[in-house]
């Protein structure tokens, strides 16, 4: 006769628990690493029927709450959004690289080459203006700083991202670490038997945030453990986490190692936010500069050899215009800056404009000694048929200076009579003259061409060198954005799947809220009727 | 597929913000009229219009460069023209001193007009072009023609009145990528010999020699007219080459603009066109996010 109310009760005790995770799952709708839960229910053990051969069902109760998870799907969004983390960083450290170069524009290096190319064709017609001239060292301090503030920035940029690596690699610490408190809790709970559901979530809502940073390998073990590996090293084991430290390595270059028992061991991640910041850092910056260095190195060169064969406003030969930059292009973009003695005050009238030679193909001269300035000089250079020069060299007053045969490319000494050497260069007739003629710019023109005309590097002028780096930049970065997006895309896709299966939807918790209030109605009302009916029974018997 | 509400305010939200990048895009290139601003949006069309920018900048300084050549040849054939006045007044009066009827006193005051004739040849020969001399060869600071300070007509070896104290050196001016014009002519190769005659014709006047002496220069001041017209010729050709290469220029610039404004310039109806589309599309997005949010069964259970 009880057993109507023992019944009546274990369904209010269970729908009221069930009531109570839908009240769970409805204030956790929001919460986006919130598996929804469910309670099982199940009916009590039967009892046997007094003097019956059959069972007397007794009742239901909760037998577990569950949560509602894909761990598949879940797996595939924390791979995919390694890939996505790395792809993010890429795609900002590309956005930062495209910034800095500033092209196209009116204040990037192009514009500073065009500029200079310009005082460099005015001073071919002006070569005796103060004012022109003056405006040829502006440009080339606009041009070298333009050089250098590239550089700097990608060096600032470059410090910047390995203070990124330092950041990031505490907060993997941090993460890891409290990935090892929660294996603690949750085995403990496990091992008495509870489901702590709240706390798995919570668990792997950080192993999730980890995947992003940092491409990790994890396994959850018999005890419920979640262990983590790091290009095959531990990271978390059980309730232990083996530090990731810095390693010091070039300049902004520094490295990651984890410490196991004191020992570091370099580590290598595939993927991952750190991964995307270092090959930012060591790939993508590097390279860039490399091609920039080799641009001003290869420039700079070719422009100082033009210089010093071409001669001053006082007739001065073997100026600098750009300082030496040394033996090879490390760094060139970094020292590149116009020489001491063009950049002192007066420093303009050492431009050298001229040079010697009408046209440098056939001949070029080189005062070793001092020349008579009144004098200019004629060179009729022709091929004798056998590979080889006959040349005549007439002064002035047309009387010869010099006569012979010799190879092309090779030097006539005429030191001794004339103060001077010459370089024959290929056939031809043309006047050499080392006079302080403040009206040749020939060398202006002749200079202006290093930047537009001579193919000073890959077979290719500067101008096309500096537009396929600006074209490589383009492409790099048109690919980190697509890629950034399509990952992303692929990330969202997973997740709606993932959400859809473990998400809350209020409609759903909505109808359940129904049922288990109706059911608890029900079984209010089943424990009101035993009432009634025992109350009957005691009627009965008064 | 099981849809919950975060997963559609999630979908509803990433529509909005690709809806909005769309708008800010399009509103960008409305703004800038152009297709990109920076590398990634079009690597080849940036590369492409970098270069064509190198283009007009080169070109549009050529066109400075030539005009500059062309003031100095211009100015060049100016004085040429000034000197072949001098030199057939010069012609006139030559052919007329030649006449034996003049008597001394007569070729004296022909002698004055001759001298002046002279002078104002050495003048034109020290011509400037704002403070370069045009015909002192690459010494544009030294003026050309000045007198021998040892002359002495009676001295062959001193009797040359003027000295010329440029160089023959050749001034070349860069006016396109694959031309190099020499502009200048020197005051040796133009003047001299003129002024010489000149003054020989003078000093000969001046000492009243016969007309057969002075009928001799007839031949000596049209050979330098010869000379003199060959030299505007010579320098007139040089104008229209400049001509017709700045013309070209004027070409390449055209084109080179029309080429680039194709290829970095939006099509502003399309862009328009694009704008109000997306516009219309976000204002949808964002009713239709309205609606999504609202209706739940909340909304029904009393």
């Amino acid at each position: 006769m009880f057993d109507g109310i023992h019944i009546g009760l274990s369904s209010l005790q269970t729908q009221k628990k069930s009531i109570e995770t839908t009240g769970h799952n409805i204030a956790n709708a929001n919460n986006e690493n919130y598996s929804r839960q469910r309670t099982i229910q199940t009916a009590k053990q039967p009892n046997l029927v007094p003097g019956s051969d059959f069972m007397m069902g007794s009742g239901v109760k909760v037998e577990d709450i569950q949560r509602i998870q894909d761990q598949f799907i879940n797996q595939q969004v924390r791979e995919e959004s390694q890939e996505s983390g790395y792809w993010n960083q890429i795609q900002q450290g590309m956005e930062r690289i495209e910034y800095i170069f500033n092209e196209p524009s009116d204040s990037g290096l192009q514009s500073a080459f065009e500029s200079f190319w310009n005082s460099l064709q005015d001073l071919n017609s002006n070569p005796n203006d103060t004012a022109t001239r003056a405006a040829v060292k502006n440009q080339g301090l606009v041009l070298a700083k333009s050089f250098r503030n590239i550089n700097e920035q990608m060096m600032d940029y470059k410090r910047a991202l390995n203070n990124d690596v330092e950041k990031t690699v505490s907060e993997i610490n941090s993460i890891t670490d409290r990935i090892s408190r929660y294996n603690k809790q949750i085995t403990t709970a496990l091992a008495s038997n509870n489901t702590p559901n709240d706390l798995l979530d919570k668990r792997e809502a950080l192993y999730n945030e980890l995947n992003e940073l940092i491409s990790v390998k994890g396994s959850v073990d018999k005890v419920g453990n979640l262990n983590i590996t790091v290009d095959g090293k531990k990271l978390v084991s059980k309730f232990d986490t083996n530090e990731l430290k810095i390693s010091a390595n070039g300049t902004y270059e520094d490295n990651i190692a984890i410490d196991i028992n004191g020992t570091e061991i370099g580590v290598e991640p595939d993927s991952g936010e750190i991964k995307g910041i270092m090959d930012v850092r060591d790939n993508e910056i590097p390279s860039y500069l490399e091609t920039l260095d080799q641009i001003a190195y290869n420039f700079a060169d070719e422009f100082n050899e033009k210089h010093r064969s071409g001669f001053d406003l006082d007739g001065n030969t073997g100026q600098n215009f750009f300082t030496d930059l040394g033996a090879d292009d490390e760094g060139a973009s970094r020292k590149i800056e116009i020489h001491s003695a063009i950049e002192a005050d007066g420093g303009i009238s050492k431009i050298a404009a001229g040079n010697f030679s009408e046209d440098s193909s056939v001949v070029t001269g080189e005062i070793t000694g001092t020349v008579d300035t009144d004098e200019y000089y004629t060179a009729k250079i022709t091929d004798d048929g056998s590979g080889n020069f006959d040349y005549e060299i007439f002064k002035s007053d047309g009387t010869i200076a010099g006569s012979g045969n010799q190879a092309p490319d090779t030097t006539v000494d005429l030191t001794g009579s004339e103060g001077f050497e010459l370089t024959l260069n290929g056939t031809g007739e043309t006047n050499v003259n080392f006079n302080k003629n403040e009206g040749n710019g020939n060398n202006a023109s002749s200079l202006a061409e290093v930047i537009n005309q001579d193919e000073v590097l890959n077979d290719a002028t500067v101008q096309d060198n500096y537009q396929a780096l600006i074209s490589t930049i383009g492409v790099n970065a048109q690919r980190a954005d697509q890629m950034k997006e399509s990952q992303g895309d692929l990330v969202r896709q997973l997740g709606n799947i993932k959400e859809s299966i473990s998400g809350v939807s209020l409609d759903e918790e909505m109808a359940n809220m129904i049922k288990y209030q109706q059911a608890y109605n029900a079984a209010a009302k089943l424990i009101t009727k035993s009432d009634e009916m025992l109350e009957t029974l005691i009627g009965m018997v008064r | 597929m099981r849809i919950t509400d975060s997963m559609m305010v999630g979908n509803m939200l990433e529509n909005l913000t690709n809806n909005k990048e769309r708008l800010n895009t399009l509103n960008q290139q409305l703004s800038s009229g152009k297709k990109f601003s920076k590398p990634s949006d079009d690597p080849i069309k940036v590369t492409t219009s970098m270069s064509f920018s190198n283009q007009i900048n080169n070109y549009e300084q050529y066109q400075k460069d030539i005009n500059n050549a062309k003031s100095w040849l211009e100015t060049t054939e100016n004085t040429l023209s000034d000197s072949t006045e001098v030199m057939q007044r010069a012609n006139e009066l030559a052919l007329y001193g030649a006449n034996d009827t003049l008597n001394q006193e007569d070729r004296k005051n022909m002698a004055e007009e001759v001298k002046q004739l002279r002078d104002e040849m050495i003048s034109i020969a020290n011509s400037k072009l704002g403070s370069d001399y045009l015909f002192s060869g690459q010494a544009t600071g030294e003026k050309p023609i000045s007198l021998n300070p040892n002359y002495d007509y009676s001295d062959p070896a001193e009797d040359h009145y003027v000295e010329y104290n440029g160089d023959k050196n050749k001034i070349k001016r860069k006016i396109s990528d694959d031309n190099k014009l020499t502009v200048n002519l020197n005051a040796e190769d133009v003047f001299k010999e003129n002024i010489e005659t000149l003054n020989k014709m003078y000093e000969d006047l001046k000492n009243g020699e016969d007309g057969e002496q002075i009928a001799s220069y007839v031949k000596d001041i049209q050979d330098g007219m010869d000379k003199s017209f060959g030299y505007r010729a010579e320098i007139g050709a040089k104008i229209n080459r400049m001509d017709l290469i700045e013309n070209r220029i004027d070409d390449d610039i055209f084109n080179i603009k029309k080429l680039n404004s194709k290829n970095e310039d939006v099509d502003l109806a399309e862009v328009v066109t694009d704008l109000k589309m997306s516009e219309n599309v976000y204002r949808a997005s964002l009713s239709s996010a309205g609606r999504i949010i609202q209706p739940s069964l909340v909304d029904f259970i009393k």
